[in-house]
Parts: C-alpha cells; sequence; structure tokens
C-alpha cells in the first residue's frame, strides 16, 4: 500500500502532492489512538490526546479530508514551494498525520549522509517527527492532537474551542452583580488564564438559576480565599478573580478521607 | 530525470513528422542501398516505435498515485482528438522541401508539443493496445489518462498504479 506526503504551501489554498512511498513513515502498528474529549478545562498528560469526534462536521475541517483521496487531483509541489510549506500531511490508510513545518523542522545546515561521506551544503531537508501534530482517523471521523495551539495551525479557526473573554466580555464579567470589583483593578490586570476562564464560565452562568447561582456563590464562600459580603466577591486582584471563577466551575473540593481541601487543575466528567 | 523523460515522451510523439518527410524525399540507409527503400522505410517508422516501447519501461520508475472508482465523474474517450493534430503534422512535413526547413519546423513542433503539457498523444501508444482518456473526477478535475483498460462506466475502474508523466497527464502501466 502506498503512502503519501502531502503539503500545504503558504498562501495557497490547496493541498500538493510531496511524495509517494511504500515505506512506513509512521508506525501504525503500534499507534494507540485513544484520546479524551476536548474540553479547555481538561489537562492532559504528556502521553495522552485530546479527541473530537464527527469532525468532518465541524466548521474547520478541510475539504482535503471529507473529499476521496485521488492523488491525481493534486499537483506536484515545487522546489520553491517546498520552501514554503506550513505543514505537511501523511496519508497511511485512513489515517491523516499533520505535522507544522516550521524553521525547526526545516534543516539547511551543512550535514553529510553516514551511507554516503559527500558533505551536502545548499540541499536543506526536512525531518518528520515521530509523533505527529494531528491525526486525522477517517474511518471513525475523530481528530486527535496534543495541543490546540498548534492543531489550529493546521484547522483554521479551531481556536473557537478556546478562546480568550475579550476586553467587552471581561468588563461585562466584572460588572455582575455577584463582584464588587476594587477600583484598582482594571480589566487590563486580568491574565490571560483567567480571560480564558471568563469565556468559559460566562457559558456556564447563563445555564444557572439564581439559585443554582446563589449555591454556587455559598460553596466558593466556603473555601474562603476571598472576601464574601452581602453577596458580593471582593476583587482586588487577579488571584482573587481566579478563586472566584475556580468556585463557579466547582473545582474546589474535600476529600473523603481525611478531610483535605483541594482545588482540581484539570477536569474530567465522567 | 522527469523532465528528461518528459522531452522523450515529446520526441517520441513528433518523430513521426520526420519520418513522412524522409519517406517523401525517398531517403534510405546507405547500408541498405542494394535492397528496396522500404525496408529503410520500415526502420524509420520502427525507430519512434522502439523509443515508445523503452519510455514504458522507464516509465515504471515514475513517481506513483491513484484514483478512486467512485471519484470519476465522466470518461471521454481521446483516442481520435489526436488525428487532426497528426493530419495537420503529415501535411507541414510534407510540403516541406529541405533538411533545414525540416529541422526548424520539427524543432518548432517538438517545442509546442512539449511544452503544451497536456498532450503527450503519441498515436504509437494505440500500437501497444493504450488507449487515451480523459477523465472528470467529483472535485472537477480533468486528467488526461492513458491505460490499456476499456473505460465506459465511471465508477467501474480503480487505478492504483497511476504515473504521473505531469500534473494533467497519467499513465497506467
Amino acid at each position: 500500500m502506498a503512502n503519501y506526503i502531502f503539503g500545504k504551501v503558504k498562501r495557497k489554498q490547496k493541498m500538493f502532492r510531496i511524495i509517494e512511498t511504500e515505506t512506513q513513515v509512521y508506525d501504525i502498528a503500534n499507534l494507540v489512538l485513544n484520546g479524551i474529549d476536548y474540553n479547555p478545562a481538561t489537562l492532559i498528560e504528556d502521553e495522552e490526546l485530546y479527541k473530537l469526534t464527527n469532525f468532518s462536521e465541524s466548521d474547520y475541517c478541510l475539504d482535503f479530508l471529507t473529499n476521496e483521496l485521488n492523488t491525481v487531483e493534486h499537483d506536484q509541489i515545487s522546489k520553491e514551494d517546498l520552501k514554503k510549506l506550513s505543514f505537511i500531511c501523511t496519508v497511511q490508510d485512513s489515517l491523516y498525520f499533520f505535522q507544522i513545518i516550521n524553521s525547526t523542522f526545516f534543516i539547511s545546515k551543512k550535514w553529510f549522509s553516514i551511507d554516503e561521506l559527500t558533505l551536502e551544503t545548499e540541499k536543506p531537508i526536512i525531518t518528520i517527527n515521530s509523533f505527529a501534530d494531528a491525526i486525522y482517523d477517517k474511518q471513525q471521523d475523530i481528530l486527535y492532537f496534543k495541543k490546540l495551539t498548534s492543531a489550529q495551525k493546521i484547522f483554521k479557526g479551531m481556536d473557537q474551542l478556546y478562546k480568550e473573554a475579550t476586553e467587552a466580555e471581561s468588563e461585562t464579567f466584572l460588572e455582575n452583580d455577584f463582584l464588587e470589583v476594587s477600583q484598582d483593578f482594571v480589566v487590563a490586570q486580568i491574565s490571560i488564564p483567567n480571560r480564558k476562564r471568563i469565556a468559559l464560565v460566562n457559558e456556564t452562568l447563563n445555564r444557572l438559576s439564581d439559585e443554582e447561582k446563589l449555591a454556587i456563590y455559598n460553596y466558593t464562600n466556603q473555601y474562603g480565599q476571598v472576601v464574601y459580603e452581602n453577596g458580593k466577591f471582593k476583587i482586588e486582584s487577579d488571584d482573587d478573580l481566579k478563586f472566584v471563577l475556580w468556585g463557579i466551575e466547582q473545582r474546589f473540593y474535600t476529600t473523603q478521607v481525611g478531610g483535605e481541601k483541594r482545588v482540581a487543575n484539570s477536569i474530567i466528567s465522567i | 530525470m522527469k523532465r528528461i523523460y518528459q522531452l522523450f515522451l515529446a520526441f517520441n510523439s513528433t518523430w513521426l513528422i520526420v519520418v513522412v518527410y524522409l519517406v517523401k524525399e525517398k531517403y534510405k540507409f546507405n547500408i541498405l542501398d542494394s535492397y528496396p527503400m522500404y525496408y529503410s522505410w520500415a526502420i524509420f517508422i520502427l525507430i519512434p516505435i522502439f523509443l515508445t516501447a523503452l519510455s514504458f519501461l522507464i516509465a515504471l520508475k515514475l513517481p506513483k498515485d491513484n484514483l478512486r472508482s467512485n471519484s470519476v465523474t465522466e470518461i471521454e474517450l481521446a483516442n481520435n482528438n489526436f488525428l487532426p493534430t497528426y493530419l495537420g503534422y503529415f501535411f507541414v512535413s510534407l510540403g516541406v522541401n529541405d533538411i533545414s526547413t525540416l529541422i526548424v519546423v520539427f524543432g518548432v513542433i517538438y517545442v509546442f508539443t512539449y511544452l503544451s503539457q497536456t498532450l503527450y498523444f503519441n498515436p504509437i501508444f494505440l500500437l501497444f493496445g493504450y488507449h487515451f482518456y480523459f477523465i472528470k473526477t467529483t472535485t472537477n478535475v480533468k486528467i488526461f489518462l492513458i491505460t490499456r483498460k476499456k473505460l465506459k462506466v465511471p465508477g467501474d475502474e480503480e487505478f492504483e498504479n497511476l504515473k504521473r508523466i505531469n500534473n494533467y497527464t497519467f499513465i497506467d502501466l
């Protein structure tokens, strides 16, 4: 079975054919594709992957993935275009392995092959990582990836999955009547992690009824990190804001045995 | 490598111009002086046939491509498309009167055949049982396919082992 490597060139929309090879570029036999549904509140371990199911129905899926793959439709890449690659895609069976190409994968140092002892000077090479930045399983229609920041370079618009609250959204959030924001604390001081949390919390808050909201505020207060008076949290710093946001997301918990108070750094719904 | 192969194919498909001229001028090989001129003419014609056979061998080393059967939406036989072109070539060479004119005319036609890219029509392919087709895929890409298979209904044949001559022309060996 022939495997093909395709490439996307900057400022060109279509995918180009790069090479065809009988060699297994990625070791499929030992590949375990087992992902955790993507959620910005979930942090994964180094060996783990996020996944997005029904990926072909999403807005950021590429036509290249949904169409039947006919290599005859793709033009052979030219030498000039090879220097402008933004990512490459290796197709093995029904798996599409994506790798972002940036200057670190584009080696233009002097090198020699161990088999052939001649020094190469003007022959830059592109190296392929042992692990891809994103893997699309066409049969299952699932996209696997490690980092959203990398995946969104390939699938434009994927950052919508984990956006930061804008200035205006943050402003609106601070104006909520359960917060009493100190004069000294302004929107510009909100850190990026907190902006991301605000974007998430806004959705959570919208889903809650007034009673539920009250319950959440009381719950947050139980963990007593931020002063809570007259139904308002006193926000004096970015840190105070972080604790309130954690509270709304119900990140605080007490261990069953030992009763230790903790905050969950990452969550997975079970 | 690929460029040389393309030059070679263009040469094969235009060489008949020279053959027609040589036949018209009743040229023959010196060593075959004592034989009827038909022997020499047969050799003139055998040259492109032999070179075309050689081109198939070289093609085996070309990069591989695939085309799925369910991606073909349109098949158009193009076997006859080369005829007008070739008749044109033949009339031109019949009108040429000397070798120097022939060289220039052949050169011009050769260069344009090469540059036209899409048309590697070589009627000699037909002698080897190959057919020419225009194929349109589901994504509206039209390619020129040279194959031994008889194509009629889209979706019948699958091509796993196509060879890329250029971005529009593929041969199925």
